[in-house]
């Protein structure tokens, strides 16, 4: 039996990943959020991972911050010769600790969908909220993603 | 009830109005940034290119080529050290870094940080004591190398060019509950307490504008917190006007945990997002 290989790549939180060729990125996500962006045209995808909505000015203006991670993801799909009309975007991720009261996940999903919708890129499917984490596994060339629940422990 | 929803929101917008005054002020700070560069970088090479040619013409004897040799050393290490800061900055906003884990000899590597600024070192005259805590099962130390390299090297060079001429740096290395923690106190100036938070910011510095009396660009420890958030560590910064400060890292051991060993829930927990029919949870 064949069994086949794929590049692949585990996905930090604060950086973003970027491929026209087959590679499977992982990531674990609690707050967090990811969003997945594939170009159907040119076979490319992409994938951030951040953990705050918005950058305040503080420190480096870094894709830990949605607002700069989604700009960033966005850019580097156009310099790959994407565009618009063929992106369609994944999000995944967004869930809120029970004792936390500001809903950072909330933000970071409202975040996601906001920018997207200024650039013009559909969401065509998303899993977010709840309580529990999420693995995900994204591959760049076949916009597939796979996605289990953690068990409850295992939060990040 | 209403009065406090429109509390809420007066306090929204305070913040709101906060928040894009930090970033106006950001963005200004770049584009200073920017056109400072190449001073920085053109002064540097023209007294290397000067001090070079000076003695390739062959008319020095031994103790001028030596103190021209020790001279471009200087400049070209500084300016080395800025670049690498410079370009880490860049490499963590752009979202490209990666976690290299290694097992990394955590006091060699303070003696070669050291080694490799002595030159500032004896420049200033000053004493550096380093107290090396770490029991000797503990000194390989599981974690990213370089990044561990650029935040010693930063908060060292700190120390050096803070600290007043004929002082010294205490350095305190030790492994508590698995987490590695590295202390560096000067005894310089010392960092107004308003200021304590700023100085993280990117392109800030304590003192600023065209009077300021040290050198760099403001990137150290914003580059030293942005690295530490990837190793999973904290900055620690005590201090106290006039009677210096200390730095302290503390950066958790990399446990190696690959994503296989997470545990995911039971039954019925794979779901597939995959074009065109894909499921909208």
């Amino acid at each position: 039996m064949l069994v086949q290989e794929f590049n692949k790549h585990y996905l930090y939180p604060s950086s973003l990943f970027v491929s026209n060729s087959e590679v499977v990125v992982d990531t674990i996500l609690g707050s967090c959020v990811a969003v997945c962006l594939f170009d159907s045209k040119i076979k490319a995808g992409g994938i951030n991972h951040y953990m705050l909505p918005y950058w305040n000015g503080e420190g480096l203006a870094s894709p830990k911050y949605g607002n700069i991670a989604n700009e960033k993801l966005i850019e580097k799909l156009y310099k790959l010769g994407a565009t618009k009309n063929s992106l369609v975007a994944k999000v995944f991720g967004g869930a809120n600790q029970i004792n936390s009261t500001i809903n950072v996940g909330d933000r970071n999903v409202l975040v996601a969908r906001e920018q997207l919708e200024t650039f013009g890129i559909r969401i065509i499917s998303e899993s977010i909220g709840g309580g529990v984490g999420r693995k995900i596994r994204f591959n760049t060339h076949t916009n597939e993603v796979l996605l289990k629940f953690l068990s409850k422990k295992e939060e990040k | 009830m209403n009065l406090n929803i429109s509390d809420d929101r007066n306090e929204l917008i305070r913040e709101l109005a906060n928040v894009n005054a930090r970033l106006v002020a950001s963005e200004k700070l770049k584009t200073n940034f920017l056109s400072n560069i190449r001073n920085e970088i053109n002064n540097p090479l023209a007294a290397v290119l000067e001090l070079s040619k000076a003695i390739s013409d062959d008319s020095l004897d031994d103790e001028q080529i030596k103190k021209f040799a020790r001279i471009i050393h200087a400049e070209m290490f500084n300016l080395d050290y800025q670049l690498r800061n410079i370009f880490f900055s860049a490499e963590v906003e752009s979202g490209d870094l990666q976690l290299s884990v290694v097992k990394v000899d955590v006091k060699k590597m303070i003696k070669n940080v050291l080694a490799s600024f002595q030159h500032q070192i004896d420049k200033k005259n000053l004493l550096v004591f380093t107290i090396n805590n770490i029991r000797h099962g503990d000194n390989l130390f599981d974690t990213d190398s370089e990044k561990l390299h650029i935040i010693i090297s930063n908060l060292v060079s700190n120390a050096i060019q803070y600290s007043d001429e004929n002082k010294s740096i205490e350095i305190i290395a030790d492994v508590v509950d698995g987490q590695l923690e590295i202390s560096i106190k000067d005894y310089g100036l010392g960092i107004d307490p308003e200021n304590k938070k700023m100085i993280f910011d990117r392109f800030r510095q304590g003192q600023e504008g065209s009077t300021k009396n040290y050198s760099g660009h403001g990137l150290g420890l914003s580059v030293c917190q942005s690295l530490l958030e990837i190793i999973e560590g904290e900055l620690i910064v005590q201090t106290e006007p006039s009677n210096g400060s200390t730095f302290t890292i503390k950066v958790k051991r990399a446990d190696n945990e690959s994503l296989d060993d997470i545990v995911l829930s039971d039954n019925g927990n794979d779901f597939l997002f995959r074009d065109p029919n894909s499921m909208i949870f």
